[in-house]
């Protein structure tokens, strides 16, 4: 975080997270064109593996993706037929 | 066995080293974590096993690499890399996560040396296998098609096979246009209610565990019957640390460590080990005594040897359709066009195709995201919306053969919490076995495309990762007490009480098919020979 909010203040912000959006996206796709051998980098791909795994492992993101409920107790019985 | 002989009203001791699963309980597939877990192992469910160091790499074969759209290629080592040997310690072991094809050997499979020249073959005929496929198949309740190809049938399957998804009759559509017949998979999923069993509801979970019982794992199937005949008594938590061997040729028992910690000895008139094709060459090795100073029953030199494992090959496309392919059964479709031995042009062995996105773990969110999607934020969200359900995997298996570079053995410096040394993995491919994954990638990538998908977006396969659930080999059976370790009835040349019974006695794979139906079928047959 010392690193994405000195970005932000070369940015003339005094932290990262007083960016708006526009500007923390930037951030961080700076951080992901750094590659994995950089601190930076290493971060931003570590934390967006665990951040892919919270948020699908919740059930509130999977209308999101076409994904109806968990596997049991419905099971998918109209599996033969186009999907909705 | 233990089913078959206690329906004899033998009384029957089964020992197993993992824990027993409630399935209505420890498979959570209702649950909002069922992707993240995986199959649900319990405390002791995990073995632990060593690998040697694997084969170097041939840049020139960078097509059998294995790669996938968010990570690139995954091995970005010189040497093929062990990933892992999915084996279950548990009430029904294997089978607990098994997807439950349930595979006949093709008849010429079995004659591997005498038609082809490699590999061994086996000690009896389909013909003489035949009735006890019959049998391991209604007691799991198998649903599988009318047409038997080139395995004969005395009778119909006990189940009709179940109808094929909407995303696999694509890959059906796809293979067809490659003049590849295409049809219906044998499966211990039921088709229809059975045998006090509900029939499947096609959640594409098989190798999560099923919670619903559908699939015949052993637990649910011949242990349950074992166990409810009044003659078969199950211990879980038992680990056989030692084979008791005497000077008479005859085993006496053997040495455990208990649930609780503790040690035990227990004698038996009659030992059947079923530990797997890595774990029962490891038993017997490390049963090595004054009377079987290089292992017991390895009088051949052979135990350990001929160490076959599962050649596999997965690729997986976008398909412009919205298929919903995380639903319906896993591997609910097959090709055996090319399963024959001699049906792959330039090399001996054969392979099977398969509908493949469940196998492939293709089937939820957090894979697509990981592994196909990729990205973050906005545009995340919307290709993921864009991907999710059209994906196609075809999945192929291939014969594996043994060679001089492919055992097991007992590590030197690693041991289990008994202090007993873990079984140690060699694994080699050859050219043929090059070439058999060549081919796999190839008509696998031709099916998918005629299919209709636009872009491959994953491929994984044993070229460049050792990962293997069916294992065969390393107790052969056979004739000739010099060349194989037991014989036909799975019983030691030389000691006399003393029976195997797993797929370490298969002489050769298959062409791909599943080892577990062709497993039961040699206990039902062993326990019949036994019992007269």
């Amino acid at each position: 975080m010392q690193w994405a909010d000195k970005q932000a203040r070369d940015r003339n912000a005094s932290s990262f997270l007083s960016l708006h959006e526009a500007g923390r996206e930037a951030i961080v796709a700076q951080a992901e064109a750094m590659g994995t051998k950089t601190m930076p980098g290493m971060f931003f791909y570590q934390t967006l593996k665990d951040a892919r795994q919270f948020y699908y492992e919740h059930a509130a993101s999977w209308p999101g993706v076409g994904f109806p409920h968990a596997p049991q107790p419905l099971g998918f019985p109209d599996y033969a037929e186009a999907p909705d | 066995m233990a089913y078959a002989l206690s329906r004899q009203k033998w009384r029957v001791l089964v020992l197993e080293a993992g824990p027993r699963f409630d399935p209505s309980k420890d498979f959570k597939l209702h649950s909002d974590a069922w992707e993240k877990q995986g199959f649900p192992h319990k405390a002791g469910s995990e073995g632990r096993h060593a690998f040697a160091a694997l084969q170097e790499l041939d840049p020139e074969l960078n097509d059998l690499y294995s790669w996938n759209s968010v990570d690139g290629r995954l091995n970005r080592t010189p040497h093929r890399r062990p990933y892992k040997y999915n084996h279950v310690l548990g009430l029904g072991g294997s089978t607990l996560a098994f997807t439950g094809e349930s595979h006949r050997m093709h008849p010429e499979s079995m004659q591997m040396r005498s038609r082809y020249g490699v590999a061994a073959d086996w000690p009896m005929t389909y013909d003489a296998l035949e009735p006890y496929y019959c049998e391991a198949e209604r007691l799991v309740g198998v649903a599988g098609p009318s047409d038997p190809g080139a395995r004969w049938r005395s009778e119909p399957y006990p189940l009709p096979a179940h109808p094929l998804g909407y995303a696999s009759r694509r890959i059906a559509d796809g293979a067809s246009a490659l003049g590849i017949k295409w049809g219906p998979n044998a499966r211990a999923a039921l088709s229809q209610p059975y045998d006090g069993r509900p029939h499947c509801n096609y959640c594409s979970n098989c190798n999560r565990g099923c919670p619903r019982t559908d699939k015949g794992s052993v637990d649910v199937t011949f242990l349950r019957k074992a166990e409810a005949s009044g003659h078969c008594t199950i211990r879980t938590g038992i680990t056989v640390t030692r084979i008791e061997a005497g000077a008479d040729d005859r085993v006496t028992g053997v040495h455990v460590v208990n649930s609780a910690g503790e040690n035990e000895f227990i004698a038996t008139p009659k030992l059947i080990v079923s530990c797997g094709a890595v774990e029962t060459p490891r038993l017997l090795l490390a049963s090595a005594n004054q009377h079987a100073p290089n292992g017991l029953a390895n009088e051949s030199g052979q135990v350990g040897l001929n160490f076959m494992e599962t050649l596999a090959w997965t690729t997986s496309a976008l398909h412009p359709e919205n298929l919903g392919s995380f639903r319906g059964l896993p591997s609910d479709s097959i090709s055996w066009d090319f399963n024959a031995p001699d049906a792959i042009e330039g090399v001996v062995g054969g392979c099977r195709f398969t509908t493949g996105m469940s196998e492939a773990a293709l089937n939820g969110p957090i894979a697509y995201a990981q592994r196909i999607v990729g990205g973050w934020g906005r545009s995340h969200r919307v290709a993921m919306r864009e991907a999710f359900g059209r994906i196609l995997s075809v999945g192929a298996i291939g014969e594996s053969l043994p060679n001089r570079g492919s055992y097991i053995d007992l590590d030197p410096s690693e041991v289990d919490t008994n202090g007993i040394a873990l079984a140690r993995i060699h694994s080699q491919l050859d050219d043929a076995d090059i070439k058999r994954l060549s081919f796999m990638r190839t008509t696998a990538r031709a099916i998918l495309e005629e299919a209709g998908c636009n872009k491959v977006v994953e491929e994984y396969g044993s070229y460049d990762f050792f990962s293997s659930t069916h294992v065969f080999g390393t107790c052969r059976m056979g004739t000739d007490p010099e060349t194989s370790v037991v014989d036909s009835f799975g019983k030691s040349f030389r000691w006399q009480n003393l029976h195997i019974m797993d797929a370490s006695i298969f002489p050769s794979s298959g062409g791909g098919e599943s080892p577990s139906l062709t497993i039961e079928a040699l206990g039902l047959r062993a326990a019949a020979h036994m019992a007269t």
